[in-house]
């Protein structure tokens, strides 16, 4: 029988992000050895590097501004649900990370005077979002940080690992399982702690800005170890996603910064601008926030004043060619090549998956209640509450990364390396022998139940709810958890087989879209990102905070306010 | 943007590509099979290989990250001979044939390992590829 590979070390950092990244330059700054891996390539395959434009911090170079300004507006987008320790702890730590990367060499945009160029933000009442430039604030970030690492001797850097479950001891950590994708080899890295940074799970829906790793892993092993996840029903629409016509090599989230730095026009498909029906604010939607602007938008297009591909129309039209060129340079070359002139037509945009608010539950020192399982980054619950600001999620992933390399680091202090008493990882490795060794007749093939599980959250736990949509989405991935997941078909390769990935992706990821479901379900208001069409109203009675965690594999739940 | 899953859009023409895709573990011992994708234009050559595999061929390996932002770069490989990122290449009528970058060990299919350029911290996909 094959032995698996043995890795000992201090910290374990799961996800090669912003998070990631900054998580494994802090603990090894406070003396511990790290071990930082990656499903893809550590610093290239996550999301922080498709990050365009906005960066929050409140360095205060064009104007006055201050982290409590920053929790201010934090809370205010949050809609009551914030983790006020979590935003405050967001808000404090962006300033100082700036400057770090400065040190690092990220050649944050400058005014001609020297000083970091700010922006605003929809939702921001300061001018307070940095950028490298119009396209590369993510890729720069990414790096700069994958220097860092590689410079650093106590970081140990994995590509291409699968970690399937974390391992505990008496409920304690002792550190976790998985596979070499590349061989499909098994891995068991005993550890003192282990960080998950493994990002979001926003690519379980059909329509998504989100990158192709981004499956909800570290959300399923959480909740299989024993953590709690909080608000997981708060998952972000990104209100103008690219719709049409198909354009490639830009994200599609370009046209928030893009509409704002121009002012560009939403119209429906009857010609008409109609935002200002749905906000009290309106004037011309430029500091709508993102909620609202899904919400005007979906309405339209329900209404049947959609535009062609079902969506609405972003026009430029109404701004002179020249300007148009001066603000966005190279990037109308990209735009040239996906045969788009802004002009003379507007492009059709639709909200699109995006980001995940809710999250693993954490404290302060980004802590799960496992003892030595921590958690940074998008994965994370709380900070931003019901609904996040632009500009935020670089930030909470730098900080909180940060933040738990530097918790785990200082946790260790000589500890020696757990040792694992003989077969402890046994039930966790069995599940990949078995997996990898089935050879079934021909049958369904992981993607093609990962392509039903992303239309079913689509269409049924998306932007706009029902409790008729969240109860059926439930019963059918529940089906889907339970009893059809172990008959999928898994092709007899070893070298670098996406089917057995794909597997143990829809295993954590069928948890957590039944936990968005249920979460859904139960909270029976709408509320920043989670609007349910059935209980249109926000209700003072739900501004409380809701926790999932598996009872005997049962996705179960109770509302709690977070005591901040 | 279309959906990965389905092209659900009656008012768009679509259309038919061939991909010619190599398949194996080793040069030496491979095959290239041959896939007919629907794809309305604009689409890229990415789009039709996630397309495959979330339906006909679900274990074609190849790598990308990002999809559509052209910036993880993971997705290069070679495209009717011309060494290309697969999110940017467009899908065309008539044949495309696709092949791992040279001179690399390959893995399967598309994918090649690039571990001992990424220790050096070298970037041989920019290498490759002068433009973009």
């Amino acid at each position: 029988m094959e032995v698996p590979s043995v890795l000992r070390t201090n910290v374990l950092v799961v996800g090669g992000g912003a998070a990631g990244m900054f998580a494994a330059i802090y603990a090894a700054r406070h003396g511990a050895q790290v071990i930082l891996l990656d499903k893809n390539t550590v610093g290239r395959g996550g999301a922080t590097v498709m990050a365009q434009m906005t960066c929050a911090s409140a360095l205060g170079e064009i104007e006055a501004d201050s982290p409590e300004l920053h929790l201010r507006d934090t809370l205010d987008a949050g809609r009551g649900l914030c983790n006020e320790k979590l935003a405050t702890l967001l808000c404090d730590g962006s300033p100082q990370l700036i400057r770090e990367l400065v040190s690092w060499n990220v050649d944050w945009a400058r005014q001609h005077n020297g000083k970091i160029n700010q922006v605003t933000a929809p939702g921001h009442s300061r001018k307070r979002c940095v950028y490298v430039d119009y396209l590369r604030t993510g890729a720069a970030i990414c790096e700069a940080l994958r220097l860092q690492v590689s410079r650093d001797s106590g970081i140990r850097v994995l590509n291409n690992v699968c970690v399937t479950d974390i391992v505990t001891r008496g409920g304690e950590l002792i550190g976790a399982v998985g596979f070499d994708i590349a061989t499909s080899g098994l891995l068991i890295v005993q550890a003192n702690a282990v960080i998950l940074c493994s990002g979001g799970m926003m690519k379980m829906f059909q329509r998504t800005t989100a990158p192709n790793n981004n499956s909800g892993d570290g959300l399923g092993m959480a909740l299989r170890a024993g953590a709690q996840l909080i608000d997981i029903e708060f998952l972000q629409f990104y209100p103008n996603g690219h719709l049409a016509p198909r354009m490639v090599g830009l994200d599609p989230t370009t046209w928030e910064p893009t509409r704002v730095k121009l002012g560009g026009r939403l119209i429906n498909g009857e010609g008409e601008e109609f935002l200002s029906k749905y906000d009290a604010d309106g004037g011309e939607g430029y500091t709508t926030t993102r909620d609202l602007l899904t919400h005007a938008i979906y309405r339209e297009v329900a209404a049947g004043r959609g535009s062609p591909h079902g969506g609405v129309y972003l026009s430029f039209q109404h701004i002179p060619a020249a300007e148009i060129r001066r603000a966005l340079g190279p990037v109308l070359d990209i735009f040239a090549r996906n045969n788009i002139d802004l002009t003379k037509r507007p492009v059709e945009v639709f909200p699109i998956a995006h980001y995940q608010m809710g999250g693993i539950e954490v404290n302060a020192r980004m802590e799960t209640q496992i003892p030595g399982l921590y958690a940074a980054g998008e994965i994370v619950g709380g900070a931003n509450g019901a609904n996040r600001l632009s500009g935020n999620a670089l930030p909470e992933a730098m900080v909180f990364g940060a933040c738990a390399g530097e918790r785990a680091g200082k946790s260790i202090k000589n500890k020696p390396v757990p040792s694992w008493p003989a077969h402890i990882g046994a039930p966790h490795l069995d599940i990949i022998r078995r997996v990898r060794e089935r050879r079934k007749a021909k049958g369904q093939a992981p993607t093609h139940m990962l392509g039903e599980l992303k239309e079913i959250m689509w269409k049924k736990v998306g932007a706009f709810r029902t409790a008729d949509g969240l109860i059926e989405a439930r019963k059918r991935i529940s089906t889907m958890r339970h009893a059809e997941l172990d008959e999928l078909t898994i092709p007899p390769e070893t070298i670098h087989n996406t089917s057995l990935v794909e597997w143990f992706e829809l295993r954590s990821g069928l948890q957590a879209a039944e936990a968005v479901a249920v979460a859904g379900l139960n909270r029976r208001e709408s509320r920043g990102a989670h609007q349910r069409l059935d209980f249109p109203e926000t209700c003072d009675d739900y501004r409380t905070n809701q926790r999932i965690w598996l009872a005997d594999g049962e996705i179960s739940s109770s509302f709690k306010r977070c005591l901040s | 943007m279309l959906v990965v899953t389905q092209i659900s859009n009656p008012n768009i023409t679509l259309k038919s590509a061939r991909l010619r895709i190599w398949r194996g573990t080793s040069l030496e011992n491979g095959r290239y099979e041959e896939f007919d994708v629907a794809f309305e234009d604009g689409d890229s050559v990415l789009d039709g290989l996630v397309r495959l595999r979330y339906s006909v061929a679900p274990d074609l390996a190849f790598q990308f990250s990002c999809f559509n932002a052209n910036v993880c770069k993971e997705c290069v490989m070679m495209i009717d001979g011309k060494a290309d990122y697969a999110c940017i290449a467009k899908l065309k009528t008539g044949l495309t044939q696709l092949d791992p970058i040279p001179e690399q060990r390959v893995l399967r299919d598309l994918l090649v390992d690039t571990q001992e350029c990424d220790r050096r911290g070298a970037t041989l996909r920019h290498q490759i590829l002068s433009i973009r």
